[in-house]
């Protein structure tokens, strides 16, 4: 309440209070508007326009989504993504969340050089280590399949079957981000009062039903504030299909993104207000998702 | 005020980072001429014939900037965007050409080459002007002949008592016995190019001359149908290796060939140097090119085409005279395609170059001394003519999809064939 | 089972658990770097674990004298930590004011900034760069920070990590007579240490690694940065020698240095934390 009040003192006056979160958030806003929001926006409007970027832009009021919705690698587009969204969200996060408690436990000797370890991929170059991982992959000589094939069992073809090849993108996905997510979870975890544990503990709980009953629960804002971002994540995915697929879609376009897919439009094709009603109907789902979501966490309430 | 203070920092901070443009002013002796490609292998080319070309202008001071720059196509079409420079030589990759040819933008922002080509327009074949030609204008000049043989490994047949073989009927029978031991003959991926490659050596076409798609046509589905047919048998019967289009580039062929698991590669000229020496030096002198094999029933074409890289001048440029020389003199001269043919291995463009002692006398180590030229002489005047079309990116990235669906079996070529022909028409309706 | 054994058990597991854990992760890292000291054809050797014929540093001294990579090296660090410092700055301090004022437009504002950060950069990389045509920053040091230097989603994060800060510390202050500047400087950097850190890694490591940005904007061969140069090297490929022995050296550069500075900075990053428990 204090807060709020700071800023509502003398209302209607011209006050160094009232101007002072202004001040703070303008340098902000002003490269944000000049840098990010002015292109956003043009870039939007260009959705109702055929644009080749070099040429006159003509109007071609809602073509470019007639057109969109009736393609049908726009919807594997969509498919591939949401794949990439479900995975990230049921396979990485919870990983990542089981990964921070493991860390965080006192048992665990040099527990800061662990924690180390599993951060590193993601301070490696994506370019770098998505090729790394393009020769990992490798039918006949890559690491991931000389196991099977000195088993004597037919090596998977990782980067060539629609089924695998999604398969391959995800566990580059996940190795690369698992690690990020951890150390969010191990943030959040360091403000669980102990005592939560201990009485717990005193209750016969075991160590599942405490990750269940206390962990999960104690966690979920910052939970919701990494499905948040991991979502954007996801959506937004296009470095490593792209690199690991050769600019391709991958077999019968079964890795295709969306982002991969606005690219391939606007850049390769020259379809830029083609790719700009691509962007915007990618805005326009992950903007309602999130808000969605950010009104279960709670963001817009004011602070009490 | 410290919020006056704080305000003021962050005012500062933002002005300290505007301002201050970097000037350049250029001497009229000095000349700074660019290029951007995307292989190094012109850069080296075009950097030798630079040295020599500039003492003609002993007056001028003359800097070449050439560089190879990675998704150069996004580059420059960004560059063009914004009214931003491009370089005064630009290596057009043929596969990038259509997005050139979008609303005419090869022609606004390049140098029409037709009439400076002049006579020596004919003395190059067509079909290395088609694929940078636009409305009946050419804006490219090609870097290679880009006819296809087959590259193998002369060894494996003979070990067994096989001959080469040169026919799609012996490839097959060929095929067969060797894929008992696991062995290929040689392999596809899912690629459009590719697919049209095979289309053109067929006598089918995908474009017509004026740029239009003809798949549909009774003649050319026909075609289609024979060439994707006889891919897939040569799949199924074990003489050819699917490749994922991720690893066709790169060691999974040549790997296999190392192990003797495949025998070789029915690919263009530009594979020999651009891919397979670089990657399997310690097989030098294990190889050897031979004709790719002809249809049964003669009809078609005794080889085939695919790729190419034109050079193309920047029509707006200062230098826009030099450069036009420089390529004129690197690339429209018997002798230099000569050359480019002894220091890179890209075939010349011209038919009379096959005449030349340089092309077919010279032996090659990496394939244990043949005249490899010869086998191309041969075939110089009867490589098909690939003609070019802005929908040709439609066309090459459906395609892809549906070439993995068909190789594995899933649909058939014809289902393959209505998949493609009624999505390239969906785009070309919606891009009109 | 007593339940010292069943502890011990438990703990042998988590240590299993958590060992394996961590060498599989490790596996591509450490392959990257044993693959830098093999040559090309040795890489795609079968079985993949077979040493080379000779270890050499070979990718790493053509790495050196072949390429530009010491200049990639220096610029991409510089744009990294200039950027860095700038968005620590502004996050921080328009964090601070969403977190802990009242003003209108607040919400409209935010939700704003929460928007922008689901626009695909494809998207505005065009009108982007025609607006660094339009002000001649083509090419030249500023378009690689200034548009950078505002992120959404720091401020966001920045946002989270100022409200966990009790606001009873601030009103103390005030009732001292301090100003909102100093209660910024003095109060809420400090306390926030461990967000600066985590924001400081993150925009570190996201303009150490964007590529298409300086791919459009740099050009010439001293000028551009890491990921740029390790694409000029790997677009050879898809053609000529494929250098596969230096790219696998190149990216152990990339890496082992962000790994240390990881190491070095993670005290802060993680145990700086228990901060988030104050906020109750």
């Amino acid at each position: 309440m204090a807060v709020a009040r700071v800023g509502r003192v003398e209302k209607g006056g011209f006050s160094a209070h009232k101007l002072t979160p202004y001040a703070f958030i303008s340098p902000f806003y002003i490269l944000f508007g000049i840098f990010f929001m002015a292109p956003s926006l043009i870039a939007l409007a260009l959705s109702l326009f055929r644009w080749d970027g070099i040429n006159e832009p003509r109007f071609a009021q809602t073509l470019n989504y007639a057109r969109m919705f009736n393609d049908k690698v726009f919807a594997a587009a969509v498919g591939n993504t949401a794949v990439y969204a479900l995975a990230s969200l049921f396979i990485v996060i919870p990983l990542a969340l089981v990964l921070a408690v493991l860390l965080n436990s006192k048992s665990l000797r040099f527990r800061n050089f662990w924690r180390a370890l599993y951060f590193t991929p993601v301070v490696t170059s994506t370019v770098a280590i998505t090729l790394v991982f393009q020769i990992l992959y490798n039918k006949d000589t890559g690491l991931f399949n000389a196991p099977l094939i000195f088993l004597g069992l037919e090596p998977i073809n990782w980067l060539g079957d629609r089924f695998w090849a999604k398969v391959a993108i995800i566990i580059l996905i996940t190795w690369r981000s698992t690690g990020l997510l951890t150390i969010y979870f191990l943030a959040g975890l360091q403000s669980i009062p102990e005592e939560l544990y201990e009485a717990a503990s005193i209750d016969g709980a075991s160590v599942v039903q405490r990750f269940f009953w206390i962990t999960v629960p104690m966690l979920r804002p910052i939970i919701l504030f990494v499905s948040i971002i991991v979502l954007l994540g996801a959506i937004q995915i296009f470095d490593e299909p792209q690199i690991l697929m050769r600019g391709s879609g991958g077999p019968g376009n079964s890795t295709l993104t969306l982002v991969q897919y606005l690219y391939q439009r606007g850049f390769t094709r020259l379809r830029l207000g083609f790719a700009s009603a691509v962007g915007t109907v990618i805005f326009a789902t992950v903007f309602v998702l999130s808000l969605l979501q950010l009104r279960w966490f709670g963001v817009f309430r004011e602070e009490s | 005020m410290k919020t006056k203070r704080i305000i003021l920092l962050a005012a500062v901070l933002v002005l300290a980072l505007a301002g201050m443009m970097p000037a350049l002013a250029q001497d009229a002796s000095e000349v700074t001429m660019t290029m951007w490609t995307h292989d190094g292998l012109y850069v080296q080319f075009f950097s030798a014939r630079a040295e020599e070309w500039q003492e003609q202008y002993p007056d001028i001071d003359f800097t070449f900037d050439f560089q190879v720059v990675p998704s150069v196509f996004d580059v420059v079409l960004t560059n063009l965007a914004a009214g931003e420079e491009v370089p005064d030589l630009l290596g057009i990759e043929q596969g990038a050409f259509p997005r050139f040819m979008q609303n005419g933008i090869i022609e606004s922002k390049f140098l029409d080459l037709t009439d400076l080509l002049a006579d020596d327009y004919d003395l190059i074949v067509k079909g290395r002007h088609t694929p940078y030609t636009y409305q009946g204008r050419v804006y490219g000049v090609d870097s290679s002949l880009c006819a296809v043989v087959y590259y193998y490994q002369p060894a494996m047949f003979e070990e067994r008592g096989l001959s080469v073989p040169t026919t799609w009927d012996e490839f097959m029978d060929t095929g067969a016995a060797l894929a008992e031991e696991g062995i290929s003959l040689s392999s596809v991926t899912d690629h459009g190019g590719m697919f049209m490659m095979y289309l053109l050596q067929r006598g089918g076409e995908v474009f017509s001359e004026s740029g239009e798609f003809v798949l549909g046509d009774e003649d050319n589905r026909q075609a289609a149908l024979e060439v994707l047919g006889m891919l897939r048998d040569g799949i199924e019967n074990g003489a050819i290796s699917h490749i994922p289009s991720g690893e066709f580039w790169g060691a999974t062929p040549i790997t296999a060939y190392r192990d003797g698991r495949m025998v070789g590669a029915i690919m263009p000229d530009w594979y020999s140097d651009y891919i397979l020496k670089p990657q399997a030096e310690d097989m030098a002198g294990q190889w050897a090119i031979a004709p790719m094999p002809a249809w049964d029933d003669g009809r078609g074409h005794k080889t085939s085409v695919w790729g190419g890289t034109g050079f193309a001048v920047t029509k707006d440029s200062p230098n826009a005279r030099y450069a036009w020389e420089l390529l004129q003199y690197t690339y429209v001269t018997l002798e230099n395609q000569l050359k480019r043919y002894e220091e890179i291995a890209y075939y010349p463009t011209m038919s009379a170059a096959f005449d030349n002692e340089r092309i077919v006398g010279l032996q090659d180590a990496f394939y244990d001394d043949q005249k490899t030229g010869e086998v191309f002489a041969e075939l110089v005047d009867d490589v098909p003519i690939w003609y070019q079309s802005v929908h040709r990116a439609v066309f090459e990235s459906q395609m892809a999809a549906e070439m993995s669906l068909f190789f594995n079996g899933e649909i058939t070529a014809d289902e393959a064939l209505d998949n493609v022909i009624a999505y390239v028409e969906d785009e070309i309706a919606f891009s009109m | 089972m007593s339940d010292l054994a069943r502890h011990r058990l438990g703990v042998a597991l988590l240590h299993i658990v958590v060992v394996t854990g961590a060498l599989l992760t490790m596996l591509p890292i450490a392959w990257m770097v044993y693959a830098s000291f093999k040559t090309t054809t040795e890489i795609f050797m079968f079985p993949p674990w077979l040493p080379p014929a000779q270890w050499s540093f070979d990718n790493y001294h053509s790495l050196l004298t072949g390429w530009a990579y010491p200049f990639w090296y220096i610029n991409s660090l510089v744009y990294a930590a200039i950027v860095t410092v700038f968005v620590l700055f502004f996050c921080s301090l328009a964090g601070f004011a969403f977190a802990k004022y009242a003003f209108r437009a607040k919400n409209i504002l935010f939700v704003l900034l929460i928007g922008s950060t689901m626009i695909p950069f494809q998207l505005i990389l065009i009108p982007l760069f025609v607006l660094m045509s339009r002000i001649d920053w083509i090419n030249h040091p500023y378009s690689m920070i200034i548009p950078w230097v505002a992120p959404a989603f720091g401020i966001f994060l920045m946002r989270q990590y100022i409200q966990a800060v009790p606001s009873e510390l601030m009103e103390s202050a005030r009732i001292d007579g301090a100003s909102e500047v100093r209660i910024y400087a003095q109060i809420i950097v400090p306390l926030v240490r461990p967000g600066l850190t985590t924001l400081a890694i993150l925009t570190f490591l996201g303009s150490w690694n964007s590529y298409i940005w300086p791919l459009m904007v740099l050009r010439g061969n001293e000028v551009i940065t890491l990921p740029v140069g390790i694409a000029t090297m790997a677009s050879q490929v898809t053609g000529s020698a494929q250098p596969y022995g230096e790219m696998m050296a190149a990216a152990t550069m990339v890496s082992v240095p962000v790994i240390a500075l990881f190491v070095v900075l993670q005290r802060h990053f993680i145990a700086g934390l228990t901060i988030g428990a104050v906020k109750g």
